[in-house]
């Protein structure tokens, strides 16, 4: 019996060990660069962070000579602001209680037309976007735009910068920051390595 | 002693899973066991006026049905005997050409598992354009595909070359490839990730030579699911020019009642509901047509193809719809592309698989 539950307990922890390296694995720093943004490049960096907070990012871009165009987050709208399309959940259709083949298409139908809906939804919304960047681009003159998201110790902050005149993503990274990371280490790990210097 | 029990009740809980699994795949390698599946063909017909061709609107369904039951463990029904089952049992003839609604009665009368219809066009040049449908019984569900290729001289090089389109669809991963997607095509993502792992995603298709246009990349929050929606699932079912995988919907079972009862505001309501409906269903594909355009456009025209990702919530197992923006038409599909419960990154894994799976060029048999 003992035996039985010593392989049962390897086996478990067998499972969970691969469990484990495969969550530890989504955490692993990432970098991609397929061209750098050299300093003195116009760049927009948005990040959703409190003011203090962005404050101290965006400081560290200037003293690295990026010259920082002022862009907020808060300045763009998001999918829930122009349109809360979960509210569409709230539409209510009637379905007779003919039996089971018949009546059916009625409600096919109407949900065919709701799924289409947040489709079409969801692309325009995606062309909404890219006209933004693009007057961003012509209206702003930023050349780069630079997306940032941190997060506490130890789980992964990441960083992507995109190339306004392509609309290329050509930079992205993951980085899981260290106990002994600051905020201003974490953004100065991103500029080293959006600079290309890393 | 507690904890023991319970680990040993969840292994129990996982060999059970594990011998159901194995069950069923002996079900599956020992077809004898189980009744063939029955697949009815119905006519190809030739779409144009030239009578020259018409002796191919059997010619092709009956080389098809003789292609794939050679290849799949299965019965097939020939156009001529699905119109003998049709006359004899329900007194009516089998159709040159059927729309999306008629199907389901269709293959119930002729007791089939799969139907496949479609037709046929002479181009210049000797090419010719096959469109096939194929409908399961009960899945409400239709794939349509386009071929444009060779007319060849001999009949059962094209069969072939078709014949390994819908072989590849009926597999465990329902494939369609149009063309391969080759490295330096630019391609733009929608798909359920986000922020760190949408990074191997990215990272992998950079890597690979393909660029990649920010289309939901130039967000921080993602926002393809919310708690109410799983967005990307809808993206399973698509229609596109030529090429589709879609539910089958039937209009003439909607009632909007009408009569001279009907007041102002009832009117005004039901001539909405009529829209709506003519807009995301009846006339869907114009619509999504006209906004791809836009997107293409508002791009730059660097948008080559846009694919559509959707991962499970382990992710390890996705699916993948990708359009030419070019041209509109869906040109991949793929379902349960899967990565080992080993893997120690399965988003990249995956897509690396996927990406292999794109360049891969699908050789037709006979072509040079």
């Amino acid at each position: 019996m003992k035996k039985v539950y010593s392989i049962l307990i390897t086996g478990v922890a067998v499972i969970l060990l691969f469990g484990f390296i495969a969550g530890c694995a989504s955490k692993k720093p990432v970098r991609a660069l397929k061209r750098s943004v050299s300093p003195n490049s116009q760049i927009a960096v948005i990040v959703d962070h409190p003011n203090n907070i962005k404050n101290v990012i965006l400081s560290r871009f200037m003293e690295r000579n990026y010259r920082v165009k002022a862009i907020n987050a808060s300045d763009l709208y998001t999918l829930k602001d122009i349109y809360d399309i979960s509210d569409f959940k709230k539409l209510a259709y009637k379905s007779d209680m003919a039996p089971e083949g018949e009546g059916q298409g009625d409600l096919l139908s109407f949900e065919k037309s709701y799924d289409n809906l947040y489709k079409l939804h969801v692309y325009n919304y995606e062309l909404n976007k890219a006209e933004s960047i693009a007057e961003m681009r012509t209206k702003y003159n930023v050349q780069y735009l630079v997306l940032l998201d941190l997060k506490d110790w130890q789980k992964v902050s990441w960083a992507r910068a995109i190339d306004l005149s392509s609309y290329e993503v050509i930079w992205v990274e993951n980085y899981p920051a260290g106990y002994d990371d600051s905020l201003e280490d974490v953004i100065d790990h991103f500029i080293t390595s959006m600079s290309g210097n890393k | 002693m507690k904890i023991l029990q319970y680990l040993h009740q969840v292994i129990q809980g996982y060999a059970l899973h594990a011998a159901l699994a194995a069950i069923m795949a002996i079900a599956l390698f020992t077809p004898q066991l189980h009744a063939k599946p029955v697949v009815a063909f119905g006519y190809l017909t030739n779409t144009t006026d030239n009578q020259n061709y018409d002796y191919l609107e059997t010619i092709f369904p009956n080389s098809f049905a003789s292609s794939i039951e050679a290849i799949f463990y299965s019965n097939v029904l020939k156009p001529h005997r699905a119109n003998e089952i049709l006359k004899e049992k329900h007194d009516i003839s089998l159709q040159k050409n059927y729309r999306h609604v008629e199907l389901p009665d269709v293959i119930d009368k002729l007791n089939a598992d799969l139907f496949i219809y479609g037709n046929f066009t002479p181009l210049a040049d000797n090419r010719i354009k096959i469109e096939l449908h194929l409908y399961a019984r009960g899945s409400n569900e239709i794939f349509t595909f386009t071929n444009i290729g060779k007319m060849e001289t001999e009949i059962f090089k094209l069969v072939d070359r078709i014949t390994l389109i819908v072989v590849d669809f009926m597999d465990a991963d329902n494939l369609f490839m149009a063309r391969p997607i080759k490295p330096g095509e630019h391609i733009g993502i929608i798909t359920n990730l986000e922020d760190h792992e949408l990074h191997h995603m990215y990272a992998a298709f950079m890597e690979n030579g393909h660029p990649v246009i920010s289309v939901q990349g130039n967000e921080i929050i993602r926002l393809t699911e919310d708690r109410h929606v799983k967005f990307i699932e809808n993206f399973k079912f698509i229609r596109t020019v030529d090429n589709s995988y879609d539910t089958i919907t039937d209009w003439r079972k909607t009632e909007l009642y009408y009569g001279p009862w009907a007041g102002i505001r009832y009117n005004k309501i039901r001539n909405k509901l009529k829209d709506v409906y003519y807009t995301y269903d009846v006339h869907y594909l114009d619509v999504k047509s006209g906004i791809m355009d836009k997107l293409y456009n508002a791009y730059g025209q660097r948008l080559d193809i846009l694919c559509i990702i959707g991962f499970n919530e382990d992710r390890d197992e996705c699916w993948v719809r990708a359009i030419d923006m070019r041209d509109k038409r869906l040109i991949w599909m793929q379902s349960n592309i899967k990565t080992g419960m080993l893997s120690a990154n399965p988003v990249k894994d995956i897509t690396d698989k996927l990406i292999e799976q794109m360049h891969k060029e699908r050789k037709q048999p006979f072509e040079k």
